[in-house]
C-alpha cells in the first residue's frame, strides 16, 4: 500500500507537472501571436487551454 | 447593539466570518462568475443578440473554429503582441530609468514626481482625444519636435499605416509609464541601505552594486507592474479607439476593438463570445506563469 503511494507520489510530483504546464502555456502564448505560420495559430487555443487547466489541477499536486 | 453583540455571541468564528464574506461572495458570482460562464455557454451557439425572438442553435466547435482558421484573426493577434510587447519593453526600460532618478535626493524632487505622475491620472479618452491634435501633421507639436532635431518633413502618425502601430505604442508609454516608475520607486526605496554601505566596504562599484543589490530587489515590483500591464494592454480598447478607431484601415485594430466590432455593430454574439473565452483564456494562463515566476524571483 505504502509502496503504491509512493510512486503515486513519484509521478504525481508537483515540480514536474507545473513546469510542464507553464511550458505549454509560453508554447501556445508563443503559437497565438507569432507572425510565422497560421497552423500554429490554428493550435494555438488548444495548446494555451491544455496548459491552463494543468497549471490550475497540477498547482494542487504534493510537492 | 447590544441585541447584535448578543447574536453573535453564539456564533462561532467560522460563522461569523462566513456572514462576512457571504455578500462579497454573492457580488463576485453575480457579477464575475455568472457573466463568465453565461458567455462560455453562448460561445457554442449561433445567438445573435439583435435578432429577439429567435432561439440560439447549438453549434458545438463551430465558433472556435472560425476564429482560429481566419487570417484576419491571426492578423489582429499580431497587431496586438507588437503592442503589448513594445509597451512592456519601454515602460520597464524608462519606469526603471525614472524611478533610479527619482530615488535621489535633489531639488525639486516632489514636484518632479508629481508631474511625471501627472499623465496617468487623466481619463484614456481625454488623452487619444488631445494626442490626436498633438500627431496632426500640420499643427501638431509632435511633427513640430520630431522635426525640430531632424528634418523628417511633414509625416502623419496616425494617418501612414507603419507609423500609425508606433503612434499608439507611443502614447500608452506616456501614459502609464509613470505608474512603473511609481512601483519601481517603492521597490527600491524599501532597499535598506547597509546593503550599499556593506558592498562599498567590499569596493564594490556602482555598477556592480545597481547589478548585485538594486536590480534584484527592484526585480519582483517591475514584474508586478509589467504583469498589470501586460493584462491591461492584452485587452486595450479605449485608448486606441479614441486615437485611431483601429484604422488607418485595420494597422491598429487590435483583438479587443475586433471582439467589439463582431459583437456590437455585427451582433455575432455567440462568435464574440467565442473570441471573448479565447483572449480570457490566454490571459489567465499567462497570468498563471507570470505570478508563478514573480513568486521564485521573491523567493530568491
Amino acid at each position: 500500500m505504502s509502496e503504491k503511494k509512493s510512486i503515486f507520489r513519484k509521478i504525481f510530483r508537483r515540480v514536474i507537472w507545473e513546469n510542464l504546464s507553464t511550458a505549454l502555456i509560453l508554447i501556445g502564448v508563443f503559437m497565438l501571436m507569432q507572425p510565422f505560420a497560421m497552423w500554429m495559430y490554428t493550435y494555438s487555443f488548444i495548446v494555451i487551454l491544455v496548459g491552463t487547466i494543468g497549471f490550475v489541477i497540477t498547482s494542487h499536486f504534493p510537492d | 447593539m447590544k441585541t447584535a453583540v448578543k447574536k453573535f455571541k453564539g456564533l462561532s468564528d467560522k460563522a461569523i466570518a462566513w456572514i462576512f464574506i457571504t455578500p462579497t461572495l454573492i457580488l463576485l458570482l453575480a457579477i464575475n462568475i455568472y457573466p463568465l460562464v453565461y458567455a462560455i455557454r453562448m460561445s457554442f451557439t449561433n445567438f445573435y443578440a439583435n435578432k429577439i425572438g429567435r432561439e440560439p442553435k447549438f453549434v458545438g466547435l463551430k465558433n472556435y473554429k472560425k476564429i482560429l482558421g481566419k487570417e484576419e484573426i491571426w492578423e489582429k493577434m499580431q497587431i496586438t503582441a507588437h503592442f503589448v510587447c513594445w509597451t512592456l519593453i519601454l515602460q520597464a526600460l524608462i519606469g526603471l530609468g525614472l524611478a533610479l532618478l527619482l530615488n535621489r535626493k535633489f531639488k525639486g524632487n516632489e514636484l518632479l514626481t508629481t508631474l511625471i505622475v501627472l499623465p496617468m491620472m487623466l481619463s484614456p479618452a481625454v488623452v487619444g482625444v488631445f494626442w490626436t491634435y498633438l500627431y496632426n501633421p500640420q499643427v501638431g507639436l509632435f511633427n513640430y519636435v520630431v522635426n525640430f532635431f531632424y528634418d523628417f518633413g511633414v509625416f502623419d502618425m496616425i494617418g501612414s499605416s507603419t507609423l500609425a502601430p508606433w503612434s499608439i505604442v507611443i502614447v500608452d508609454t506616456w501614459m502609464w509609464t509613470p505608474f512603473t516608475m511609481l512601483i519601481c520607486l517603492a521597490g527600491l526605496r524599501s532597499i535598506p541601505n547597509y546593503l550599499y554601505e556593506a558592498a562599498e566596504v567590499d569596493r564594490a562599484s556602482k555598477w556592480q552594486q545597481f547589478i548585485h543589490i538594486t536590480l534584484p530587489s527592484v526585480l519582483p515590483f517591475l514584474l508586478l507592474a509589467l504583469l498589470f500591464r501586460g493584462i491591461e494592454n492584452f485587452k486595450m480598447f479605449d485608448l486606441v479607439v479614441e486615437l485611431t478607431s483601429g484604422g488607418p484601415g485595420s494597422a491598429t485594430e487590435l483583438a479587443s476593438i475586433n471582439l467589439k466590432r463582431e459583437a456590437f455593430e455585427k451582433w455575432k454574439t455567440g462568435y464574440s463570445s467565442a473570441f471573448a473565452v479565447i483572449l480570457f483564456v490566454t490571459i489567465f494562463g499567462f497570468g498563471n506563469v507570470y505570478v508563478k515566476v514573480m513568486n521564485k524571483i521573491k523567493e530568491r
